[in-house]
């Protein structure tokens, strides 16, 4: 019960009745709100978390198990494709070499046509396994091939028969095929095809990388080996 | 005192203590009730503000920044949840000088006049239609401005001040004309 005389207009009326109430709640129990409303808070304030927790958990756990799985058989299909390409270049190598090396008597013939191709498939091995093609093993063992081009080379010079004997080319260069130049004819310029192609049979030529354990180019046979004193 | 006790309740509603919590409830449910009461038509309603308005006091606890009473901020959450209640009501806000819709509800028989406590007050407010109410505990009672009641409802100053004329008018019709200059 208020004392309404007090009060000078109606907003101070209802605004001094609401402020002055006391702490405890009143005997007719019109501001005590129903358990209900705690419950429902609890409720609520409670639930997210462990929600959260187990949830989240779970689903975390799943991709991350999703995702690992994912990852290895991305890399093994990876890594598979790459040996099978390895190994198909490496097989694809040792045929060629293997077979110029069985046509190495008639060197004339087979050298500008074996020169080609191994140094496509060097360039194609470095791309496909760069650290195995730039090992420095590579210079040791290019000694056999290259040993191998000179003296075919010089076995199949004499067989080509002289074009013209009586002209004096000691000075020219060699041809790769052994043949002398035409009587009268001036030395090739540095671009031509045939200088382009003496330059690049003077430089060594690289020797495969062995990818395997079995050695991919055969040593030469004896006969065809030069004699170093 | 109440200030450290206030503290100590944040800190345990922080770290999720559930004692914490109840004890923060129970201390500031039933003024804050009183808050939300106010606004609502009844108390269904009610109950539902003060939910959500405790779900938000707890929620938004780490923004409490212990320069001012706990008791403080979390009537100002009471009041903007209710407000919010309200803004979702379809066209709560009646811009209009018709009072007929509800003047029926404004003859009672009740001795208003010697029956001037809070539960006949507050159902005095509960007959208002929502708009006038809202308008007239903002201004009168929370102390809010014209211009802040427009912002938070979303009105023009004017309608705020005809929505508080006319809340005025109407609560005079019932209560002793003596008593009130």
């Amino acid at each position: 019960m208020t004392d309404s005389k007090d009060y000078r207009s109606i907003d101070e009326l209802f605004k001094r009745t609401f402020d002055e109430l006391p702490d405890a709640p009143s005997a007719g129990g019109w501001d005590v709100p129903s358990d209900k409303v705690w419950e429902h808070v609890q409720t609520r304030i409670q639930t997210p978390k462990s929600g959260w927790t187990a949830q989240t958990l779970a689903l975390v756990s799943a991709f991350a198990v999703v995702l690992l799985i994912g990852l290895y058989f991305l890399v093994a299909s990876g890594s598979d494709k790459q040996e099978n390409k390895a190994a198909t270049e490496t097989a694809n190598s040792t045929a060629n070499v293997s077979t110029s090396t069985t046509a190495a008597p008639i060197a004339p013939a087979v050298a500008p046509v074996m020169a080609p191709a191994t140094q496509t498939e060097t360039v194609a091995l470095e791309k496909a396994a760069p650290r195995v093609a730039t090992t420095p093993k590579a210079p040791k063992k290019t000694e056999p091939f290259k040993s191998k081009m000179q003296v075919s080379q010089s076995v199949a010079a004499p067989e080509k028969p002289a074009h013209n004997e009586a002209v004096n080319h000691a000075d020219a260069p060699a041809r790769p095929s052994g043949a002398l130049p035409l009587p009268g004819t001036k030395p090739a310029s540095p671009n031509s095809t045939v200088a382009k192609h003496r330059a690049s049979w003077q430089k060594p030529l690289h020797y495969l990388p062995v990818l395997r354990s079995k050695p991919t180019i055969p040593v030469a046979p004896a006969s065809l080996r030069v004699k170093t004193n | 005192m109440q200030q450290a006790n206030d503290q100590e309740l944040v800190s345990g509603v922080l770290k999720g203590s559930q004692p914490h919590q109840s004890a923060l409830y129970r201390q500031y449910s039933v003024p804050m009730f009183r808050v939300v009461l106010r606004f609502a038509r009844d108390k269904a309603e009610a109950e539902d503000m003060l939910q959500d308005g405790f779900i938000r006091v707890f929620r938004d606890m780490n923004q409490f920044r212990g320069d001012g009473a706990l008791g403080g901020w979390i009537r100002r959450i009471m009041v903007n949840t209710a407000l919010s209640h309200l803004r979702k009501q379809k066209d709560f806000i009646r811009d209009t000088a018709d009072f007929s819709p509800y003047e029926h509800k404004f003859r009672t028989d009740e001795d208003v006049a010697s029956n001037m406590d809070a539960e006949s007050l507050l159902k005095l407010l509960h007959r208002l239609p929502p708009g006038y109410r809202a308008v007239f505990n903002l201004y009168a009672i929370d102390g809010f401005s014209h211009e802040e009641i427009a912002d938070q409802l979303g009105i023009t100053v004017g309608t705020s001040k005809s929505q508080l004329f006319k809340a005025r008018e109407f609560l005079k019709k019932i209560i002793d004309k003596s008593y009130i200059l």
